[in-house]
């Protein structure tokens, strides 16, 4: 596998993990949780280009701004009751994470460009995707263990039924505010990783639509599984090139001859194919798969082990 | 401000109220935002196209055609994306499924026509014409839900569901048809957007994202706001464009955020007005 697909998947990986406490907990949508990413990557990059710090503190200080980007929405959470205006507040947080990048310091509406790589030499590029894989698999191992603990209990409560927890004498709002911390501080590690790796930063990396690819993973997987987190990458983002659209292009070009326009290019049409197929899938885990296929997964795991023993 | 800035700071408007009515009138409904609505403007953008530019139809003939169906889309959506889940109740799940439907269909408009801007061979509409049509609907939506059986059902079942379904009102239908009259109306509002400003896969996009905005700094609960926030929002927007306050990439999300806040300050100064009251929650209002 190309060491940029692996970079990605893991800074992906990393991310969704993030939104899938918020999703699996506090029974949240965040619908703009590149904000977190876009918040950590900006702030990781321009502390090192402007006052070279080294890149580890950079990190720390890009997990605080995530943080602080993904507790405004539990913040919201809070003013607007609690219903589908706190899905809009993620895209408040995206509004401000779009203004974060178009200030002049970040380069506006030209990229930030020239960012100081993580690892210099020869092959630093393979070295910074095993970096940012055994990030990704510790990220994965914290999860695990975050499962098991009180404070994840709590959230779940949280999300849940927040009268149960008022009444055992926690604050839901409280706790919803910590995971969406854990969360925020996540994407905020995922996104100190982006400016480095590939050199350049946009406000376009961080928009909608790849928050909408979070949600997706994790809904996919199912949702505050972070197994689930790895199947689900699995599935939406190598699973639309095994399903070769390119085959589909000829069908598509006849049917715009038939409109009376000029077919578009092959690879427009590819590529939206792809798109038109993870949002396709989108509508299939909501509607149909809630769960997600983990436990189509867990069933299948069980049932061989069972097998295997007799 | 010069009268042109005005006059097309209200042109604006009114296109985007004509998007913005109709997401108002499913919001009443659901208490869903029906983000794939956009799609379902350059679905009816793209249908006027075909069958006038490629299959030389007149527009008085194409403009029923793409009517009907518009509505046809807005009820297979329905049927496909959100009938299952309005038996859950879960309004996050309405709107990720329909963010879904909006990636689709935007890209295999995409896929289609490819991502270039098209054009109508047709003159920049005039703005009394944007004007007559917008009273014309905003009239008969009235008449719709104060005037008729239909309209009586609707705010049944918005203010309770449960007992209008003991008194013997399908849900589903009236849903359904909610539905196929939002989608219908997105059919002015894709011609007169596509007489200005040509037609490519994200018009329904870039107009809905206003028309959103109009839409919560109204509240969602009533016509008449959506109008008028519909106007002001259009008058902003021409303000910062002509102005270079903003460039064209933060417009819409500077309009969002701003919606939104306000939406958040005004539920909390309601919230807390109610509480000092002691007052329960309003139920649905038409105006």
């Amino acid at each position: 596998m190309e060491s940029s697909l692996i970079i990605r998947l893991s800074l992906f990986g990393i991310s969704c993990i993030g939104v899938t406490f918020i999703l699996g907990c506090a029974r949240r949508f965040p619908l703009g949780f590149a904000a977190t990413l876009s918040a950590g990557a900006y702030t990781a990059a321009c502390l090192r280009m402007f006052t070279g710090i080294p890149w580890p503190a950079c990190i720390l200080f890009a997990c605080m701004s995530g943080a602080l980007i993904g507790a405004l929405p539990a913040v919201f959470d809070k003013a607007l009751e609690g219903d589908e205006h706190v899905v809009f507040s993620w895209m408040v947080a995206l509004g401000f994470a779009e203004a974060i990048g178009l200030m002049q310091i970040t380069g506006g509406q030209h990229s930030l460009i020239g960012i100081p790589p993580l690892l210099e030499g020869t092959n630093a590029f393979a070295h910074a995707a095993w970096l940012v894989v055994t990030v990704f698999a510790v990220v994965v191992a914290f999860a695990y263990r975050f499962r098991r603990t009180n404070a994840y209990e709590e959230a779940c409560l949280a999300g849940l039924n927040p009268t149960v927890l008022s009444m055992a004498g926690r604050s839901s709002y409280t706790t919803s505010l910590k995971i969406h911390v854990v969360g925020g501080t996540l994407g905020g590690l995922a996104g100190a990783f982006w400016g480095p790796v590939y050199g350049t930063l946009h406000p376009s990396l961080f928009g909608l639509p790849e928050s909408v690819v979070f949600l997706l993973v994790c809904l996919i997987g199912g949702q505050g599984e972070p197994l689930g987190v790895i199947v689900g990458l699995a599935i939406v983002f190598l699973l639309p090139p095994l399903l070769h659209f390119d085959g589909s292009v000829g069908g598509f070009a006849a049917l715009s001859r038939s409109m009376g326009v000029a077919p578009p290019d092959p690879d427009v049409v590819v590529s939206s194919l792809n798109q038109a197929f993870l949002g396709l899938l989108l509508v299939i885990s909501v509607v149909w798969l809630q769960r997600g296929v983990m436990p189509f997964v867990q069933r299948a795991w069980i049932s061989m082990r069972h097998r295997r023993q007799h | 401000m010069s009268w042109d800035i005005l006059r097309e700071g209200l042109r604006l408007g009114a296109k985007v109220s004509l998007a913005a009515i109709p997401y108002s009138l499913v919001y009443t409904q659901l208490r869903m935002f029906n983000f794939a609505f956009g799609e379902v403007i350059t679905f009816a953008g793209y249908v006027l196209y075909v069958l006038t530019r490629a299959k030389h139809w007149p527009i008085w003939a194409a403009l029923p055609v793409a009517l009907l169906l518009s509505a046809a889309l807005g009820a297979l959506i329905e049927r496909v994306a959100y009938r299952r889940l309005m038996e859950t109740r879960d309004r996050h799940l309405l709107l990720v499924s329909s963010i879904g439907v909006s990636i689709v269909l935007q890209n295999l408009y995409q896929a289609v026509f490819g991502s270039r801007t098209m054009y109508l061979d047709r003159p920049e509409t005039p703005w009394f014409a944007v004007a007559c049509v917008l009273a014309l609907e905003v009239t008969g939506l009235l008449v719709l839900l104060q005037r008729t059986s239909f309209g009586n059902r609707m705010a049944a079942i918005a203010s309770n569901r449960e007992l209008s379904q003991l008194l013997g009102i399908n849900p589903t239908v009236v849903y359904a048809s909610v539905f196929m009259i939002a989608s219908a109306l997105a059919v002015p509002a894709a011609f007169f957007e596509m007489s200005d400003n040509g037609i490519a896969p994200d018009m329904g996009f870039q107009i809905g994202m206003l028309a959103f905005a109009a839409a919560v700094l109204a509240g969602m609960h009533s016509i008449l706001w959506t109008l008028a926030a519909s106007f002001v929002l259009g008058v902003v927007v021409v303000v910062a464009q002509v102005g270079s306050f903003l460039n064209d990439r933060l417009i819409w999300v500077a309009c969002v955020v701003f919606a939104i806040l306000l939406a958040g300050l005004r539920r909390t100064l309601e919230r807390r007005k109610r509480v000092s009251r002691g007052e329960d929650r309003g139920v649905w209002n038409p105006l």
